[in-house]
């Protein structure tokens, strides 16, 4: 009896060895990593396609109720478009008459009641069209990118799209039906508490919708970057997917402005973190493979994914096909609704990402987030841009001057051309980049004016910056 | 069912078992250990091998393999005013922000990690004769008396001939360089220039030693070194009719030459991987990360 409570004794020990010496070398067996890797896979796969759908849409949206008053949409943005996906679902998969038009047309239509998308910078129709599952269909095959969607109200099943070199075009329903749907979303939204823009500058042909009131506040707010480069540890957390979960074969480099590199191999790759929290990540380029902008965009979100913490409203808004092939993607994002912007010569996007065959050739981005401060009020409401434009309009005059030294202008009819060059206004939220920490970020009216975009504060009216169009 | 019985035949297997697992885990350890050594067949076949592809090999291959850690390494900052104080005295004049000058003497600075002494011969020591060994003795000398002389400083090379920026006179220029814990830390060194009696000319660029990272981690045998930068050599120096490596050994390099995203001007600190230093006969120096990824 004793003698087998000594071997049941030494069988436990030897059971017990056995597990902790089996879960010292449990790590080296690839099962596991396989195993991980594969369900990401599936995920990602989902979550991309949803992506996908988020950060295609429109930049800006403009409702016209008729009689010359229309409305910039800010907070009801997001329904609104889901609205709009379902109305426009039908061009995209139905069949469809599609029919060159002009810009008088489009001009006539939007005086009436209807609803106005824009996009961002070259956005082409196969990836507008993805939204509604279909990539091959009469728009795509017809229309080469899309820049802005008119939805009528007045005509039965008829919508209009711009290309970037405004081209219109008239898109007719074989089958209309659903027609009374925008009418009810326009009187809808026109039943609610907007802010009323209007062609403040239609007595000399500008057409270009201003706000006539803006009695909303909006608040200063306290933004710390995505990345804290004080806190080392979080950091080597924050790159390590860049370099495949280890940093034991990368070189670390910190440079005298304290800015952080990361680099792997002799060169291959390599992450910088500046001290503002400003990321970029360059890698060598790839064999270039055939790809097309549905894919490259497939594979910029799958990487935002692996290494990124998204802001929650991420848009799209640039696309380029560059000279090397690569495409070009720039993002941006809001906060409280409002689009965050900033001037860097390093960037012009929030999150701009290159994409070379299948590959990632280079990304950057500069994320904020919000600080759980106080927000600012200011006790001034905010100012409009035709106040702005009063107030600063010698300084505008002497930028229209500068701006066009070659062309021989009459100076008394300056103001006049002025008038008349005013082409768009926005509230953005403006980034002075100063600090890593409790930036406040400043409402501002961008106004674009003839080739200049100014950025204005839109309470203290002061002209923070202002550049040429590219 | 007898129990007594399968109690043993599951004592003897699981002792199979443990045995195995505890074999598997101490090769791995073994395997990180501090020493091992490469053997000469193999040696001798890369050396066939490279001499095949025409470089020759004027050294014995080491043979040693080591597990060695990531150095964290900074630029030491020399401060221009303080320096001037200390080579050109309180007379001196501020040319630009980057060079001052005393009567005869200039003091240059490239970024703060970099800096330039020079001395214009003086006329009376003109012609003086002077030997390798009292050549060292001046310049181990000039670099006591302005505190240069660290511990981890080593003279490594000696030269002496004509070196362009101090005129057709020969002078000896000693190759001090940095070591930690007997092996080398590149690239950082002092130059100094002797000529007759004086010593005419400083050049220096030092990394101080901030911290460890991580586990030693076993590094690569020479042997693989050679093999992974024989292409990059033979591309690099096609101009010359033979190619012979003069020296090779293993050390600590911060590489702040195969960069993207800064440049050298704006780096302050960084990490020195353990990397094989190969010396080529004229003079060229190539390093090797020795980590295997």
């Amino acid at each position: 009896m004793n003698r087998e409570h000594i071997k049941t004794f030494i069988l436990t020990i030897l059971v017990i060895m056995s597990i902790i010496f089996t879960q010292k070398i449990w790590l080296y067996s690839p099962v596991n990593l396989l195993k991980s890797n594969s369900n990401l896979q599936e995920t990602s796969l989902e979550e991309i396609k949803e992506i996908k759908k988020q950060v295609i849409m429109p930049r800006s949206i403009v409702v016209s109720f008729g009689n010359s008053y229309y409305t910039k949409l800010q907070q009801d943005m997001e329904e609104v478009w889901e609205e709009s996906k379902n109305i426009l679902s039908n061009y995209f998969i139905a069949d469809v008459k599609i029919i060159s038009s002009t810009d008088e047309k489009y001009q006539e239509n939007i005086r009436l009641k209807s609803i106005e998308l824009e996009f961002g910078k070259n956005i082409s129709s196969v990836l507008v069209s993805s939204i509604f599952d279909t990539v091959d269909n009469k728009i795509v095959n017809n229309i080469k990118d899309i820049k802005k969607i008119l939805i009528t109200t007045s005509n039965k099943g008829i919508i209009y799209i711009t290309e970037k070199n405004n081209n219109v075009y008239e898109i007719k329903l074989e089958k209309p039906e659903g027609h009374k749907q925008a009418l009810n979303l326009v009187d809808n939204i026109q039943a609610r508490d907007y802010i009323k823009y209007y062609p403040l500058f239609a007595d000399v042909g500008n057409y270009t919708i201003m706000p006539i009131n803006y009695d909303r506040t909006i608040e200063k707010t306290f933004v710390e970057s995505s990345i804290d480069i004080n806190d080392e540890a979080l950091t080597q957390e924050r790159v390590k997917p860049f370099f495949n979960d280890s940093l034991d074969f990368v070189k670390t480099i910190r440079e005298t402005s304290g800015a952080l590199v990361y680099m792997y191999g002799y060169g291959e790759k390599g992450v910088r973190i500046s001290t503002k929290g400003r990321l970029e990540y360059s890698s060598e380029k790839g064999n270039a493979t055939s790809t097309n902008v549905l894919e490259a965009l497939d594979t910029s979100i799958k990487f935002l994914l692996k290494h990124e913490k998204l802001p929650e409203k991420l848009y799209l808004q640039e696309v380029r096909h560059q000279k090397d092939k690569s495409y070009f993607f720039g993002f941006g994002y809001k906060i409280d609704e409002i689009p965050v912007t900033f001037n860097s010569s390093n960037m012009k996007y929030p999150i701009e990402i290159e994409i070379y065959g299948n590959k990632v050739k280079s990304y950057k981005s500069f994320i904020r987030n919000t600080m759980n401060l106080p927000k600012v009020d200011s006790k001034n409401p905010i100012l409009l841009p035709s106040q702005i434009i009063e107030e600063h309009i010698d300084l505008i005059k002497s930028y229209y001057l500068a701006d066009n030294i070659k062309v021989e202008l009459d100076e008394e009819n300056v103001l006049a051309h002025i008038e008349r060059s005013i082409d768009d206004v926005e509230v953005l939220y403006y980034d002075t980049l100063e600090d890593e920490k409790r930036q406040l970020l400043l409402p501002v009216w961008k106004i674009q004016i003839d080739k200049r975009v100014y950025y204005f504060d839109s309470y203290n009216v002061e002209l923070l910056y202002s550049h040429l169009m590219d | 069912m007898d129990w007594s019985k399968a109690k043993n035949v599951l004592i003897v297997a699981f002792i199979i078992t443990n045995m195995m697992l505890v074999y598997v885990i101490q090769k791995d350890l073994f395997n990180n250990g501090e020493l091992q050594l490469i053997n000469d067949d193999y040696i001798n076949n890369v050396v066939a091998y490279l001499a095949d592809n025409g470089l020759e090999i004027n050294i014995d291959i080491p043979k040693e393999i080591v597990s060695l850690p990531v150095l964290m390494v900074r630029y030491k900052a020399f401060d221009l005013e303080e320096m001037a104080k200390v080579f050109l005295g309180e007379n001196y004049q501020i040319v630009n922000e980057d060079t001052y000058i005393s009567a005869d003497k200039k003091i240059e600075k490239i970024t703060s990690k970099k800096f330039i002494y020079t001395k214009d011969p003086s006329s009376e020591n003109g012609g003086y004769p002077l030997d390798e060994k009292e050549a060292i003795k001046i310049g181990r000398e000039f670099l006591q008396e302005y505190n240069f002389m660290q511990d981890d400083l080593e003279l490594q090379q000696i030269y002496f001939g004509v070196v362009d920026r101090f005129g057709s006179m020969p002078v000896y220029k000693l190759v001090y360089n940095q070591i930690y814990k007997n092996r080398f830390l590149a690239e950082s060194y002092i130059h100094v220039y002797v000529q007759h009696q004086e010593v005419i000319g400083l050049e220096a660029m030092l990394l101080e030693y901030e911290k460890t990272q991580g586990e030693k981690k076993k590094t690569i045998p020479a042997t693989e070194a050679l093999l992974r930068k024989m292409n990059d050599i033979l591309v690099d120096n096609k101009e010359y009719d033979k190619i012979r490596i003069s020296d090779m050994e293993l050390g600590y390099y911060f590489n702040t030459r195969d960069v993207n995203l800064t440049t050298w001007d704006t780096i302050a600190s960084g990490t020195a991987f353990p990397s094989w230093k190969i010396v080529l006969d004229n003079g060229k120096t190539y390093y090797v990360e020795a980590f295997r990824n």
